[in-house]
């Protein structure tokens, strides 16, 4: 079967080339059923991609070790979940994901557009077609999938430590995110190209933006987790390259999404969008090669990664381009009104779109300079999390005040005495809950208690919100509380909706504060029957147990657990040895309160059954951080839920009798 | 063998895909899509509309004083009434807005909330 | 016009921290004559021997690419991956010959895989 997959891939490069083309031409000399013609092809290469895709996973299922990639990231027995994660396990299947997430998400967007955009699609399409082009192009001509051998008798099989749950999902997460956002990116260019200097591409893309960014901050707490609980060394973000990787274009995405708020309401801001959502694309282009291209383990690597120099020049002409592009059409975009006041809405939003920049920055320089100094100086430095931490703290906790400032700040201008009535009461709880927290001891980590007394202000400022909507609803519409607060909400979806996702950001904040301003790590040596106290536990050493699991050996160190003398359960920290491997990993154990959020970590090495050296970590409302997952997909499908009214409203700006379906 | 086959397949359908606009007899007509000046106007006098809502919403909801409400309100509705008479009336909207979202320029101020 | 002043001020002390912060990472063989502290990249080799958590762990790391090894002392954390034949890096400074490294600094570079190892 690999000549039709490579058919297929084939087959998609040659759509694409006719998309950009066609596309092209049909713009320019207004040829409607050209133009349909070239769509048509961004749709039809949905469907090879698809065929393509549909070859590698049956040749992964079926363990056809004749596809030199199968052999590569499969085995014989491999259980069937991890078969299919295969698929993008390697850099050739994870491209031709790109490829079909792509592929896919552009014939969406076409067909939506199709009906409510079109003269912004006409130019959008060649843009579509010319990504698809080069992802095609890397899949035909430099990595593919689909190279054959004669099938050896077993495959080399996947690294025990990825065969968990968190391989089938965090990945797929990710690359929904990168992807996704390469459609704002194709429509901005597209008004551009176009001409246009309105909002239609911001309207049309804005709940793909939307699910681009929460499919990739999701995905990146799923990787928080996997690391915290698996590679489990106590923490959850180490600042590695490929961490910074995602975290770059959706720091990108979030100023975005914020900056496109003050051109919806003071039409400002034209040009710094367009530049950003070509930021926020190019990050998640730079973004898939770091995680694929092996740049990162050194420089000598990257030699020997076939794809590492066609992203960099890919990267380098939508970079150029768009440059070009926006420079041209600098004049349409020039802003004719001003910000009116340094203390506004819009001024809040903006300081907010500063700060998520420079510490995006910041974090791009953390990881090119290493490489750069070794480029240059041939002496690679390293870039170290003091030196990240450092900037989350400058950078993060100014923007934690400001998701407080922003809501309860009207637009245009604000006159300070309207600000201290709106203030008052969460600043009155903010320092309240300063001080108790001083009391309590939280005084240790002059950041942490910033940090805290911060997110008790945003807190309070959102609740505020809430109840300030609800009682004014209820005085327009009467009805009961509950009737109000839902009517509230259902008829400001955006702005409720990203309330509730502020409030997950400050739970984040919250549980990453908690559980690395307020940690305790203890270490030593224990012999058996001996106690160590860490915190309120009390922690016993019983003995060790060695069992034979399915395909590795599991050793675990007993440990008994107490907490003011009431015994709370025995963990057991330990080591897996896989036998066909020969590989450690390690295996800590947690426990978590319920009560409240706190962590107890344990990780046991040089495990005997007289003694055991054992590493503790007592790591505070860390749990808070997963609850914020869940109240970020919580937010973000209240902002995405569709709007009748709304999309009446702008269907008929846009002068199209029907919605505008993504609006 | 099958391989070949089902990749000419393919190859064939998508080309079908892509001709099928052509099998049309002629250009159909070019659909009328407002001017960028009339698209600029109407986006002005929805943003100008928008601001006098949240505007409302703001002061309803005790963000903005009642001497800001009165001395932000005039010149916004002013500003809404130039728009509305630059980027055109509003058919489906009479309709949709509940009663004191409609207003003129010499019309008293609304929706004071009970304090 | 504030955003590029911003942007200025944010590049200037950009590189300053990075030229004041970052440390060198070098090769055994380029080892020679250096005192402060720098990172070490290269291979294991040869037989392991001690505790890490004891008296030190004892090895040799060799040139990734090449024939020069030194001697190294570790004390602290070591993650799982690390055996003989691993390409490592790890902090610290030589002294008298011995590259004595600084607890818990040791991190094994990842053979092509996906998530790198993270330890303390």
């Amino acid at each position: 079967m690999p000549e039709l997959g490579r058919a297929a891939l084939i087959v998609c490069l040659g759509l694409a080339v006719y998309a950009v083309a066609a596309g092209v031409l049909a713009a320019k000399t207004q040829r409607r059923r050209l133009g349909e013609s070239a769509e048509n092809a961004i749709l039809a290469s949905f469907i090879a991609a698809l065929a393509a895709s549909g070859v590698l996973l049956a040749a992964l299922l079926r363990n056809d070790f004749g596809f030199v990639y199968v052999w590569q990231h499969t085995s014989r027995e491999l259980p069937r979940p991890y078969q299919f994660s295969a698929f993008w396990g390697g850099q050739e299947g994870s491209l031709l994901l790109w490829l079909l997430v792509l592929t896919g998400f552009a014939s969406v967007a076409v067909l939506l557009a199709r009906r409510s955009a079109r003269s912004l699609l006409v130019w959008t399409v060649p843009v579509l077609g010319g990504v698809i082009l080069f992802f095609s192009f890397l899949l035909v001509a430099v990595s593919s999938p689909f190279a054959t051998q004669s099938p050896p008798a077993d495959g080399l099989g996947l690294n025990p430590s990825l065969q968990n749950p968190y391989m089938l999902a965090h990945p797929p997460f990710l690359y929904l995110g990168f992807v996704g956002l390469t459609i704002p990116f194709a429509f901005a260019m597209g008004a551009l190209l176009a001409r246009r200097a309105d909002e239609l591409w911001l309207v049309v893309t804005r709940r793909w933006t939307l699910v681009a960014w929460t499919f990739l901050g999701f995905g990146q707490l799923l990787g928080a987790h996997w690391a915290y609980v698996e590679v489990g060394w106590g923490g959850y973000f180490a600042w590695d390259p490929v961490e910074n990787a995602a975290l770059m274009p959706w720091l990108a995405a979030t100023a975005f999404l914020h900056s496109v708020m003050i051109q919806e309401k003071r039409g400002m801001l034209k040009i710094w969008n367009v530049v950003l959502v070509a930021g926020a694309f190019a990050l998640a282009l730079l973004g898939t090669f770091l995680t694929r291209s092996g740049i990162l383990s050194s420089i000598h690597s990257f030699t020997e990664s076939s794809i590492g120099a066609w992203f960099l020049g890919f990267i380098g002409v939508v970079v150029v381009g768009s440059t070009v592009l926006i420079v041209s059409r600098l004049p349409l975009l020039r802003a004719k009104t001003r910000l009116e006041s340094p203390v506004s809405r819009e001024a809040t939003f903006l300081y907010n779109n500063l700060l998520l920049v420079a510490f995006c920055l910041t974090i791009l320089w953390g990881v090119a300079y290493p490489i750069l100094t070794e480029a240059v100086r041939g002496e690679p430095v390293t870039v170290g999390p003091p030196y990240y931490n450092f900037f989350l703290k400058t950078f993060g906790l100014p923007l934690l005040l400001l998701m407080g400032i922003g809501p309860l700040i009207a637009w245009r201008r604000a006159s300070l005495r309207g600000l201290g009535r709106t203030f008052a009461w969460p600043l009155g709880v903010a320092i309240a809950t300063g001080l108790a927290l001083l009391a309590l001891g939280a005084g240790s980590s002059i950041p942490g208690l910033v940090g805290y007394t911060f997110s008790a202000f945003v807190l309070a400022s959102i609740a505020l919100e809430f109840v300030r909507g609800t009682r004014a609803r209820r005085a327009l519409a009467g009805g009961s509380w509950p009737g109000a607060f839902a009517q509230l909400v259902g008829r400001n979806r955006r702005r409720y909706g990203g309330y509730v996702v502020h409030a997950a950001i400050v739970l984040l904040a919250i549980g990453v504060v908690g559980s690395s301003a307020y940690d305790t790590v203890r270490e030593r040596r224990l012999t058996r029957g001996e106690t160590m106290t860490v915190g309120d536990y009390d922690l016993t050493y019983r003995g060790a147990t060695r069992e034979r699991g399915a395909n590795a050996v599991e050793v675990r160190a007993l440990v008994d657990v107490a907490r003011g003398g009431a015994h709370l359960g025995t963990m057991r920290p330990g080591k897996n040895q896989y036998l066909a491997e020969q590989q450690i990993s390690n295996e800590a154990a947690i426990r978590s309160d319920r009560l409240n959020g706190e962590d107890l970590f344990l990780i046991a090495e040089q495990i005997r059954p007289d003694g055991v050296f054992l590493k503790v970590l007592v790591k505070p409302l860390v749990n808070v951080i997963w609850l914020a997952g869940f109240v970020f997909l919580g937010g973000s499908s209240i902002a995405l839920w569709p709007d009748a009214r709304e999309q009446r409203r702008l269907a008929l700006r846009y002068g199209r009798g029907e919605a505008l379906a993504s609006a | 063998m099958t391989e070949l086959i089902l990749a000419a397949l393919l190859a064939a359908a998508v080309v079908v895909f892509v001709a099928v606009p052509f099998l049309r007899a002629h250009e159909p007509p070019r659909a009328e899509e407002p001017a960028e000046e009339m698209l600029a106007a109407a986006e002005e006098r929805d943003r100008a509309l928008a601001e006098l809502r949240e505007l409302e919403f703001d002061h309803r909801t005790g963000k903005i004083t009642d001497d800001d409400y009165r001395a932000l309100v005039q010149p916004l509705r002013r500003r809404a009434a130039h728009t509305l008479a630059n980027g055109g009336s509003l058919p489906g909207r009479a309709a949709e807005e509940p009663p004191q979202q409609q207003f003129s320029a010499h019309s008293p101020p609304s929706g004071r909330p009970d304090r | 016009m504030i955003a590029l002043a911003v942007a200025a001020m944010l590049a200037v002390f950009l590189v300053y921290t990075s030229i004041a912060g970052g440390t060198p990472q070098l090769r055994p063989s380029e080892l020679k004559g250096r005192t402060g502290e720098v990172a070490l990249v290269g291979k294991v080799v040869g037989r392991v021997s001690g505790d890490a958590r004891g008296d030190g762990l004892r090895f040799r790391l060799r040139d990734v690419e090449g024939t020069e090894s030194v001697p190294v002392v570790y004390r602290g954390s070591v993650p799982d991956l690390f055996k003989s034949g691993r390409d490592i890096s790890l902090k610290g400074r030589l002294r008298n010959g011995t590259f004595v490294a600084t607890p818990g600094t040791l991190v094994t570079k990842c053979p092509s895989k996906y998530v790198a190892e993270k330890k303390t």
